[in-house]
């Protein structure tokens, strides 16, 4: 059938790049959840566009992805995140994050706007370069800089306050909740 | 020191354990399809396909929980809710305009009197706006965030037309006034459920809720309720607009949540003024 044709594509390229894809999706949105979400609905536009897709859909597809992400796509779901946060009224520490320090930077890149994040995951995960990164993200080789390095102050900033306040053992406020613009 | 920072990094990335779920890409495929579906059918105007206006429970995604409702029943459940309901209610409104990617974002908050409305464009705050009405007037603070300013105004308040809302062709919350179209999330949502044609399609996921889902069809516009079955108040609604054969159409999600009038929550009535932002008069 026409209409199996792209869903049998896509099988197959997630039978044999799914984890990969998959890895790239969770660092972009920040969670296991998340990520399968985003990786969801950057497939849900390929199926849409599919016409129109000239030549390799995998490069399209990641193109999505990293598209999805820069433009904030999960923002929702930090919407909601505060709305609860603001509902319980006072922040949960969450009992694992003493424990498993494994993932420790993958959780502060979540803290990220999702711009810098996206071209931080870019840059170190997928080895893109400036000029590729601005490619993939629809902005220029200046903008892909500056974000990046804001990014990784960012982290080391975020990480350092997390390394300075031991294991954990705060109040649990220390987590960002202001907007930078 | 920065290179070993940089390497942590990577490695972490990683290490990051990853399981793809078996099925992916027929749920994706199953979702565009659906879309395509309430689309199609949109712009064809089969809203009389439905009019009878009864509920057949044609399997969501829990067919084994599914009943045959009757949408009428479900519908008035949803009006006795709205109209019971004292809560701040918080909407987020996202539009996507195709192609293009355009993306809008509108949050918000209203209760009693007051409202406020955030709009952010590709991820980046414009301006919010709050409004208060009491004894005819309307009092205004406004941030606008690419000036760097903020204000405050009084000016006489405007009610919205009469029969606004989903009746009329291509209303939405955005074509009321402002304080308005904050204000009246509710009558928006009560007006669409009088004239609307609905149909019940089963239940979904949504948010953790299995919620009701209300199809309907408007003059203009057709939109998809999901419903919490608890409460019958809103959970999340999507609407497709200027629909064409081609590509080119606004995808409008919009989510609820009824918060309870807490310190908390009444304090999202204000809009935060930035550090640095000058004073103008209004």
């Amino acid at each position: 059938m026409d209409s199996e044709q792209p869903v049998t594509v896509l099988e197959d390229l997630l039978v044999a790049k799914g984890e990969y894809l998959l890895r790239t999706a969770v660092l972009l949105a920040g969670s296991h959840a998340d990520g399968e979400d985003l990786l969801q609905a950057a497939l849900e536009r390929v199926f849409r566009h599919w016409r129109t897709i000239r030549g390799d859909p995998e490069g399209y597809l990641r193109r999505t992805l990293y598209h999805l992400a820069a433009d904030g796509w999960r923002r929702k779901g930090s919407l909601r995140a505060r709305l609860s946060l603001l509902r319980r009224d006072e922040a949960q520490p969450d009992a694992t994050d003493a424990v498993d320090r494994r993932d420790h930077l993958i959780r502060l890149l979540r803290e990220l706007p999702p711009r810098q994040r996206t071209a931080i995951v870019l840059r170190y995960w997928e080895e893109l370069t400036e000029a590729e990164t601005a490619d993939a993200m629809g902005c220029s080789a200046g903008t892909v800089k500056a974000a990046t390095s804001r990014g990784m102050r960012r982290l080391r900033e975020l990480n350092g306050v997390a390394e300075s306040h031991g294991s954990g053992e705060n109040d649990g406020t220390a987590q960002t909740t202001g907007r930078t613009p | 020191m920065s290179v070993d920072f940089e390497e942590r990094l990577r490695s972490e990335m990683a290490a990051v354990e990853v399981r793809p779920r078996p099925g992916l890409v027929r749920e994706a495929y199953r979702r565009h399809h659906r879309r395509r579906v309430t689309r199609a059918a949109a712009a064809a105007g089969v809203a009389a396909a439905a009019a009878a206006g009864i509920a057949i429970a044609v399997g969501g995604t829990s067919p084994g929980e599914v009943k045959a409702q009757n949408a009428a029943y479900v519908v008035q459940r949803v009006r006795s809710a709205l109209a019971a309901t004292d809560t701040v209610t918080y909407t987020s409104t996202r539009s996507t305009t195709e192609p293009g990617g355009y993306l809008r974002d509108t949050m918000w908050w209203a209760y009693g009197t007051r409202a406020r409305q955030l709009i952010e464009v590709n991820g980046h705050p414009v301006t919010d706006v709050r409004n208060s009405i009491s004894h005819g007037e309307d009092v205004a603070i406004q941030v606008i965030y690419p000036l760097r300013r903020w204000s405050t105004s009084t000016f006489p308040a405007v009610a919205a037309p009469a029969g606004a809302g989903l009746c009329q062709a291509g209303q939405s919350p955005a074509g009321l006034p402002l304080a308005d179209s904050a204000l009246n999330w509710k009558n928006l949502i009560q007006s669409g459920l009088r004239c609307g044609v609905f149909t019940v399609d089963g239940r979904q996921r949504v948010d953790g809720i299995d919620a009701i889902r209300l199809t309907g069809h408007f003059p203009a516009v057709s939109a998809t309720l999901w419903i919490d079955p608890r409460t019958y108040l809103p959970v999340e609604m999507v609407t497709y607009q200027g629909m064409s054969r081609q590509e080119n159409f606004t995808e409008v999600l919009t989510e609820f949540r009824w918060l309870q009038p807490t310190r908390a929550n009444l304090a999202l009535l204000s809009p935060p003024i930035p550090a640095g932002f000058r004073r103008v008069s209004g």
